[in-house]
C-alpha cells in the first residue's frame, strides 16, 4: 500500500514536474530556440553556401494561449542540391506573426507582419528524383485541420520582393517576380509575373485587402501574352471565415484556337464555397470561316464567310461526385444570326464530358435572304434552287427530354426539314433521327430517316440534238496531284489505320408516292419517281421507281413503263428493268429492259407482233423493212447490230425513234455508233466521231436518203477494169 | 479593245475573235450579255454549244435557270474548258462603275498530247503507228479515237474480243493504253437469222472469209459489202458475241472458245431500181439506169438490166444470173445480151453480143479469185476512117481475175492491195469456131502503205499491163478485125500524159501494148481532204504479136485527189513524151489534163 502510494506519488510529481516543465518551455520557447539551433536547423534545410551571420527568434507570450513570433534572419545564401531546390542570396528575412491555440493541435493565426523577405535573383531547380515505388505515398498535409485564420486578422508591414526568380523544370525554364506589399491590411499589393521564354507573360495584380469584417476585398489583374492572349479583371472579396472568394468582372482571350478571333466573358461571376460556381455571359468573334465547294479549284469570286459573332451564357457549377469533383456546366448560345442562318443552342452536361441536354438549331427562316447574302461569292447558291423560297431548319437534341444514359453516354435526337418552293419547283422533306454514343464514345450510332414530301426540278431545256453537256470531268485524263493522291488513298484504303472510333448507321430516304417530279419540256406533265433507300453502313438497299409517263418530242411520243432499279443486300449487281412503250402509226412497239448479269439486256416486242428487224425498222422509219430504202434499210441493220452489241443504250433508241433519222451507222470493229438526223431548216446533223471515219471503207457511201455514191468495178473491152463512181438513186419494190 | 458581241451567244457561236486594233496581242469576246468574257494570249476560239451555253448563261424562257450565278457560270466554264484540254484557265473579276462583275476568262494553254505508251500489246501491234494522235489536243474526243483505233487494230490482227483501258496525264501528255487483247479467234461460218425464203448457203457467196481462217475483222466489213452491193439485200450485218467477254486474259485449251457469229440480213423489195450519174474528162457525161431483180429462186438467181450512157459508150445489157446447184453457191451461168455502140477517136462500132459465160468465184485467206469461161455471139458493125465491117463473130471469152481482199475492200479509198486480171477471147467469124484472132490482156495493181501509220499517208502504186492480139490480120483501117480488137494506149487508165487512145500506131492500133505507171500519194494528211500525188507512166506498142517494139511513151506528172465525202474527184496534169522516133510522132508530145469523179489509180 505504501509502496503504492510511493509509486503513485513519483508518477504525480513527474507529470506535475513535465507540466510545468512544459510550461515553462511554452513561456520561454526561446530555450529551445537558441541562435545556434536555428542556423543548424537552417543549414540541414537548405545548403547554404553562406550561412546568416544572425538569426533571432523572439517570442513573445501575449496571454495563456496567444503567442507572438518575430523571426529574422540576415543574409545568407544558398545552393541546389539533392536535398535543396533552391539556389541564391536572400537579405534580411523577417517574418512576425502571431497565432492563439484554439485546439490540441489546432491554432489561430491571428496577425502576420512584419514579413520581409527580400532576395537577390533566385533558381528554383525541382529534385528529379522519382519516389520509390514501393513507399507508400505520405498523406496529403491538409492545413485547415491544423489552422485557420482569426475573424479579426491584420497584416501589417508585409514587403516580399523576388524580383527574379528563375525555374528550370526537365529542362524548361521560366522567370518569375513577386511584389507583395502589405503596410496595413487595407493596403494590400500582389504584382506577380510569370513568363517563359517562348513569350508566354502572365501578370497578376491583386489589390486591397481587408479583413475587418471577415471579408477582404480585393482586385485581381492578369495578362498573357504569347501568341495568343488573355486579360482579365476580377473584382469581388474573400470571406475568411469558410473561407470563399467571390469575384465579379470580365475576361478577355484573344486567338486562344487558331479560328477564334476574340472570346469575352463579361459579367463573370466566380464564385468558390468549398466548391466553384461560374456564371457569365460570353461573346465570341471567330475567325471569319470561309464556305469552298470541297475539291473544287479556288474560285475567283471572294470566299463567302460564315458567322462572325455568337454571344450566350455559360454557367458552371462545381459537385461532389462520389469521392471526386465534376463541374455541372449549362451553355446558352444565341440566337444568333449570320446570312440568314438563325443559330441557337442550348447545351447541358458535366465535365469530364457527359451531355445531359443538347438543343441546338440552326434556322432558316426566309432562304432568299441567304441566297441574297451569297450572292457574288464563291458559295452563292446555285441554279435552279436559288429562286425558291422559303425555310430550312436543322435541330440536334431537343428542349425537353435529358439525352444522357449515363457519363459520356449519350443519345441525340436530329431532325432537319425543308420547305423551300418557288413557281416550279419544291424541296419539301422532313427528317429525323438519332445519333448516340456508346461505349464511351468509342462508338456513334446513327438512326433515323428522310421523308421527301415533295421534291418537284426543273432540268435545263437541253436540246438533244446538240451535243451532250458534261459536267463530269473524263476520270481518264487526270493531273500528277491527283494521280499521286489516287495511289495514296489506294494504298490507305488497302491497309485502312485501325479505326478508334466505329461509327454504324442506317439511313432511310424515302418519298411519299411519286413524291419526286422531274420537269423538262419533254416530259408530259413529268417524270414522277417514288423513292425508297436505305442508306447503311452494312450494306445499302432500296427501290427508285419512275411511274408512267409520256415523252414527247418533236410531236412524238413514248411511255415509261415499270421502271424500276432495286438494291438488295448480299447481291452484287443492282437489278433494273422497265418498259417503254412508242406507240406508231400501226404498231405499238415496247422497248424492254432488263438487268442480266450486271449489264443491260433490251428485247424488242411490237403489237401486233413483228420481227425484230421490223420493229427497229418501224422505231427509226415508220415503215416495215419491205417497205424502206436500201439505205433505211442499212441503217435498221446498223441499228439491230448496234443493239446486240450494247452500244445502245434504251433511250438512245427512243430519241432515234423520236428524231428525224436519215442515217444510222454502227462500226463493230471500233464499237461506235454514229447518226445523221435531219434538221428542220434542211440540213443534217451527224452524232458520234466516226461517221466519216466509218463510211471511207464503205464502197457504197450513203449521201442521204434514197442516194449513194457507189464505187463501180467492172471491165470493158479495151481498158480491162474500169472504176468509176456514180451518184445513184434507188429504189427498191 | 472593241469587243465583237454583246448578245448572248446560241449554239455553235465561235468566240474566236480578232482584235486588229494597235496590234493587241490580246483578243477577247464576250458572252452572256457582259457577264463573262474571255480573252485569249493567241488568236484562237473556243466553241460553246446551245446546251453549255444554258449552264454558263441561264436560259431567261426557263424561270429556274434564268439566274445563273457567277460562281456557277466559273464552275460550268471550268469543266466545259477541261473537256476542251483546257486544264489551266485563269479567271479574275471585273467590277465596272455600276458595280456590275464582269468574269474574265483567259482558257490559257490547250494541253496536247506528246506521246502514246501502249501496255501489254501482241506482238506485231507496234508495227504500225497511229497517225494524228501527238500533238492533238488532249481531250475525250482524241482518248476516244485512240480507244478506237486501238481496238480496230487488235481485231485486224485477229483478236475479236480485246479491249483498251487508257487514261492521261494532263501535264505530261502522255497518253498510256493498257491493252487486254484476250485470245485470238478463228473465223465460223455465222448463223443465219432469216435467209428471206431463198437457201442459207447462197449468202456464202459473198464472204469473204474461211472457216477455221484466222479472225480479220475487216473481212467481216468485206462480206457484208458485197452482199449488199450485189442487191441480193439490202442489209447484211454479221455479229458476234464474245464468249470469254471482253479483254478476257483466259486462253484457249483443248477447246477454243466460239464466237458464234450471226448473220443478219435485211432482204428488202425483190427488184431494185438504180438511176446513177457520173462524169469524167474522158465520158462526159455518165448515166446509168439499172433494174435489177434479185432472188429469183431460192438459188440466188437475178436478172440484171441496165443502160450505160455517155458520149463515148453506150450499152444496153440483160443479164441472167442463173446460179445451178445449192451446195456450190459461187457458181453461175451467165446468159447475157449486150447492145454496145462506142464512139470512140479511132473507130465507131456498135455491136450485138449474146453470151453464156460460166463463172465461178472463190475466196481464200486473203484474196478473191474470179474465173469465167463461155462462148459469145457477136454481131458488129464498125467504121474505122471510113470503112465499114460489118460481120458476125463467135468468140470463146476466158477471164481470171485475183483480187485482194484488201484492194477489193478499199477500192473507194485505196491504199494497198493487189489486183491480178488475165482475160482472153478467142475470135471466129462466122457461126463456126475457127479463131482468127485471140485477144489476150494481162494488167496488175499493186498498191503498198509506204509508211506503216494509220491512218495510211504514203501510198505507193505500180500498175502494169501488157495485151497483144495473136491474129495474122494487120492493124489498119481495112482489117477483118473490128478495130476494138486491136491494142491502143493513152488515157487516164495507162498512159495519163496522153489522151483516151491516143497512142494507136497512126492506125487503129497496134498488135502488142505494154505499159507501166507508178504513182505516190501524199494521203490523209493536208487540208481539204486533198491529197496530192506525183506519177510516171511510160508505154509502148508493138507490131508484132508478144512484142513491143518502136516509140517508148513517157508521162511524168502531178495530180490532186480531193477525197470528198461525195466521192473521190481526181485530175492529172501530164506531158507526154515520145523517144527514138519520128517528127510525126513528136506531135504527141503535149500536155494532158484528166478529170474525173470516182476513179482511183
Amino acid at each position: 500500500m505504501k509502496t503504492a502510494k510511493i509509486i503513485l506519488l513519483s508518477i504525480g510529481g513527474l507529470v506535475v514536474l513535465a507540466v510545468g516543465a512544459a510550461v515553462a518551455v511554452w513561456f520561454n520557447l526561446e530555450w529551445i530556440a537558441t541562435e545556434p539551433r536555428l542556423k543548424d536547423a537552417l543549414a540541414q534545410a537548405l545548403t547554404l553556401t553562406q550561412p546568416p551571420e544572425h538569426v533571432s527568434l523572439s517570442i513573445d507570450n501575449r496571454g495563456w494561449r496567444v503567442k507572438h513570433i518575430d523571426l529574422k534572419i540576415s543574409r545568407f545564401c544558398t545552393a541546389v542540391s539533392d536535398s535543396s531546390p533552391l539556389q541564391g542570396c536572400f537579405n534580411d528575412v523577417e517574418a512576425a506573426f502571431s497565432f492563439k491555440v484554439t485546439g490540441i493541435i489546432h491554432f489561430e493565426l491571428l496577425d502576420v507582419g512584419p514579413l520581409i523577405v527580400k532576395s537577390e535573383d533566385i533558381k528554383i531547380i525541382p529534385p528529379t528524383k522519382k519516389p520509390k515505388p514501393d513507399k507508400k505515398p505520405a498523406e496529403p498535409f491538409e492545413l485547415g485541420k491544423y489552422l485557420s485564420i482569426a475573424k479579426n486578422f491584420k497584416v501589417s508591414g508585409v514587403d516580399v520582393q523576388l524580383p527574379k526568380t528563375t525555374i528550370e523544370n526537365a529542362g524548361k525554364i521560366s522567370t518569375a517576380s513577386l511584389t507583395l506589399t502589405a503596410p496595413t491590411s487595407d493596403l494590400f499589393k500582389l504584382v506577380g509575373t510569370y513568363s517563359i521564354p517562348k513569350g508566354i507573360q502572365a501578370r497578376v495584380n491583386i489589390e486591397g485587402m481587408s479583413y475587418e469584417s471577415g471579408a477582404t476585398p480585393l482586385t485581381l489583374q492578369f495578362e498573357v501574352k504569347d501568341s495568343w492572349r488573355a486579360t482579365g479583371v476580377l473584382k469581388g472579396q474573400i470571406a475568411w471565415a469558410g473561407p470563399s472568394l467571390s469575384l465579379d468582372g470580365s475576361l478577355q482571350g484573344k486567338h486562344l484556337v487558331p479560328w477564334l478571333e476574340t472570346i469575352e466573358f463579361g459579367a463573370l461571376s466566380i464564385h468558390w464555397d468549398k466548391t466553384l460556381t461560374v456564371n457569365s455571359k460570353f461573346g465570341v468573334n471567330i475567325v471569319p470561316q470561309e464556305i469552298e465547294p470541297k475539291g473544287q479549284i479556288k474560285s475567283v469570286l471572294p470566299p463567302a464567310t460564315l458567322l462572325a459573332k455568337f454571344d450566350g451564357t455559360v454557367d458552371i457549377k462545381e459537385v461532389p461526385f462520389q469521392d471526386k469533383t465534376k463541374y455541372l456546366f449549362h451553355v446558352i448560345l444565341g440566337p444568333n444570326q449570320t446570312r440568314g442562318i438563325i443559330l441557337h443552342a442550348d447545351v447541358e452536361g458535366e465535365l469530364p464530358l457527359a451531355l445531359k441536354r443538347a438543343d441546338i438549331e440552326a434556322r432558316v427562316p426566309d432562304f432568299q435572304k441567304v441566297v441574297k447574302s451569297l450572292k457574288g461569292t464563291s458559295a452563292a447558291i446555285p441554279a435552279p434552287f436559288n429562286v425558291m423560297t422559303g425555310q430550312i431548319d436543322l435541330r440536334i437534341g431537343s428542349s425537353a427530354g435529358a439525352v444522357a444514359a449515363d457519363r459520356i453516354n449519350f443519345k441525340i435526337p436530329v431532325a432537319f426539314n425543308t420547305d423551300l418552293r418557288s413557281t416550279e419547283q419544291t424541296l419539301i422533306l422532313t427528317s429525323s433521327g438519332t445519333v448516340e454514343s456508346l461505349q464511351q464514345g468509342k462508338e456513334f450510332k446513327i438512326d433515323g430517316g428522310t421523308e421527301i414530301k415533295s421534291f418537284k426540278f426543273t432540268l435545263p431545256n437541253f436540246d438533244p440534238l446538240q451535243s451532250n453537256v458534261s459536267l463530269k470531268r473524263d476520270s481518264r485524263i487526270q493531273s500528277e496531284v491527283a494521280i499521286a493522291k489516287a495511289q495514296i488513298k489506294k494504298e490507305v484504303k488497302a491497309n485502312p489505320p485501325p479505326s478508334k472510333t466505329k461509327v454504324s448507321y442506317r439511313w432511310k430516304i424515302s418519298t411519299i408516292p411519286s413524291g419526286i417530279r422531274i420537269f423538262h419540256p419533254f416530259f408530259d406533265p413529268y417524270a414522277p419517281m417514288t423513292f425508297n433507300w436505305m442508306l447503311a453502313s452494312d450494306g445499302n438497299e432500296g427501290k427508285l421507281t419512275i411511274e408512267p409517263f409520256d415523252i414527247q418530242y418533236l410531236n412524238r411520243t413514248a411511255k415509261v413503263h415499270n421502271f424500276f432499279y432495286q438494291l438488295t443486300p448480299g447481291e452484287k449487281n443492282a437489278h433494273f428493268e422497265g418498259r417503254l412503250v412508242i406507240p406508231k402509226t400501226e404498231y405499238t412497239i415496247f422497248l424492254d429492259v432488263v438487268e442480266l448479269g450486271g449489264k443491260a439486256k433490251l428485247t424488242l416486242e411490237s403489237s401486233p407482233p413483228l420481227s425484230e428487224d421490223d420493229i427497229v425498222s418501224v422505231l427509226l422509219f415508220n415503215q416495215t423493212t419491205a417497205e424502206l430504202t436500201p439505205d433505211e434499210s442499212s441503217s435498221v441493220a446498223n441499228t439491230q447490230s448496234a443493239i446486240t452489241n450494247r452500244a445502245l443504250g434504251l433511250f438512245s433508241i427512243w430519241a432515234l425513234s423520236s428524231t428525224p433519222i436519215e442515217a444510222v451507222n454502227y462500226n463493230p470493229a471500233s464499237r461506235v455508233y454514229s447518226a445523221r438526223v435531219k434538221l428542220a431548216n434542211g440540213l443534217t446533223a451527224t452524232f458520234g466521231t466516226d461517221w466519216e471515219t466509218s463510211q471511207e471503207v464503205a464502197l457504197r457511201k450513203r449521201l442521204g436518203s434514197n442516194f449513194v455514191l457507189s464505187t463501180i468495178f467492172e471491165t470493158d473491152k479495151n481498158n480491162t477494169e474500169s472504176k468509176k463512181a456514180l451518184i445513184e438513186w434507188f429504189k427498191r419494190f | 479593245m472593241v469587243s465583237k458581241s454583246n448578245a448572248v451567244r446560241s449554239a455553235g457561236v465561235g468566240i474566236a475573235m480578232i482584235l486588229a486594233a494597235g496590234g493587241c496581242a490580246t483578243n477577247h469576246d464576250q458572252i452572256c450579255g457582259e457577264r463573262v468574257r474571255f480573252e485569249y494570249k493567241k488568236d484562237h476560239g473556243i466553241d460553246f454549244n446551245r446546251n453549255e451555253m444554258l449552264l454558263v448563261c441561264g436560259d431567261p424562257k426557263t424561270e429556274s435557270w434564268k439566274l445563273i450565278p457567277l460562281s456557277q457560270s466559273e464552275f460550268s466554264l471550268r469543266q466545259f474548258l477541261r473537256n476542251r484540254a483546257y486544264f489551266d484557265p485563269q479567271f479574275s473579276l471585273e467590277k465596272d462603275s455600276s458595280g456590275d462583275e464582269t468574269l474574265v476568262v483567259d482558257p490559257g494553254r490547250i494541253a496536247r498530247s506528246t506521246r502514246i505508251d501502249f501496255v501489254g500489246t501482241p506482238a506485231g501491234f507496234d508495227r504500225v503507228r497511229f497517225r494524228n494522235v501527238i500533238g492533238e489536243p488532249l481531250n475525250s474526243d482524241l482518248l476516244d479515237r485512240i480507244q478506237a483505233d486501238t481496238i480496230a487494230r487488235l481485231k485486224l490482227m485477229g483478236y475479236a474480243c480485246p479491249d483498251v483501258d487508257l487514261s492521261a496525264i494532263q501535264e505530261t501528255g502522255v497518253i498510256t493504253a493498257t491493252v487486254r487483247s484476250g485470245p485470238k479467234y478463228v473465223f465460223e461460218n455465222p448463223k443465219l437469222k432469216d435467209a428471206f425464203g431463198i437457201y442459207p448457203e447462197v449468202y456464202t457467196r459473198f464472204q469473204a472469209f474461211r472457216e477455221g481462217q484466222e479472225f480479220t475483222y475487216p473481212w467481216i466489213q468485206l462480206t457484208q459489202s458485197r452482199a449488199e452491193l450485189d442487191g441480193i439485200v439490202v442489209s447484211s450485218q454479221i455479229s458476234y458475241q464474245c464468249p470469254l467477254g471482253e479483254g478476257s486474259t483466259h486462253e484457249f485449251t483443248s477447246t477454243p472458245a466460239h464466237l458464234e457469229p450471226e448473220q443478219q440480213v435485211i432482204g428488202g423489195a425483190p427488184r431494185l431500181l438504180t438511176i446513177g450519174a457520173g462524169a469524167s474528162t474522158e465520158e462526159i457525161p455518165i448515166f446509168q439506169i439499172k433494174w435489177k431483180s434479185v432472188r429469183l429462186d431460192q438459188f440466188g438467181s437475178s436478172l440484171l438490166a441496165s443502160v450505160y450512157l455517155s458520149h463515148r459508150n453506150q450499152k444496153a445489157q440483160f443479164t441472167y444470173s442463173d446460179y445451178l446447184f445449192r451446195y456450190v453457191p459461187r457458181l453461175s451461168l451467165n446468159p447475157t445480151f449486150t447492145f454496145e455502140h462506142r464512139n470512140e477517136p479511132i473507130y465507131e462500132s456498135s455491136e450485138f453480143q449474146v453470151s453464156t459465160p460460166l463463172i465461178y468465184k472463190a475466196d481464200y485467206d486473203t484474196f478473191a479469185l474470179t474465173t469465167s469461161l463461155g462462148p459469145a455471139l457477136s454481131r458488129v458493125y464498125s467504121t474505122t476512117y471510113g470503112i465499114d465491117l460489118a460481120d458476125t463473130y463467135l468468140s470463146l471469152i476466158a477471164d481470171l481475175s485475183l483480187m485482194s481482199h484488201e484492194y477489193e475492200l478499199y477500192q473507194a479509198d485505196p491504199r494497198s492491195g493487189t489486183l491480178l486480171t488475165l482475160n482472153a477471147e478467142s475470135l471466129s467469124p462466122g457461126t463456126s469456131f475457127h479463131p482468127i484472132a485471140t485477144d489476150i490482156k494481162f494488167r496488175g495493181t499493186h498498191l503498198f502503205k509506204l509508211n506503216d501509220v494509220e491512218p495510211h499517208q504514203w501510198v505507193f502504186g505500180l500498175r502494169y499491163g501488157f495485151s497483144t492480139t495473136v491474129t495474122s490480120a494487120k492493124p489498119e483501117a481495112a482489117s477483118i478485125l473490128p478495130a476494138q480488137y486491136y491494142q491502143v494506149l493513152g488515157g487516164d487508165n495507162d498512159l495519163r500524159g496522153f489522151g483516151r487512145y491516143e497512142l494507136n500506131n497512126g492506125t487503129i492500133g497496134a498488135l502488142s501494148s505494154g505499159f507501166m505507171g507508178t504513182e505516190i500519194r501524199y494521203a490523209k494528211s493536208l487540208p481539204v481532204w486533198m491529197e496530192p500525188f506525183a506519177f510516171f507512166d511510160v508505154g509502148a506498142l508493138g507490131q508484132n504479136v508478144f512484142a513491143l517494139n518502136g516509140a517508148l511513151y513517157a508521162s511524168p506528172g502531178l495530180g490532186l485527189r480531193l477525197s470528198t465525202s461525195f466521192g473521190a474527184v481526181r485530175t492529172t496534169f501530164a506531158h507526154g513524151y515520145v523517144t527514138n522516133t519520128d517528127s510525126a510522132r513528136q506531135e504527141l508530145s503535149h500536155f494532158q489534163f484528166f478529170l474525173s469523179f470516182g476513179k482511183e489509180f
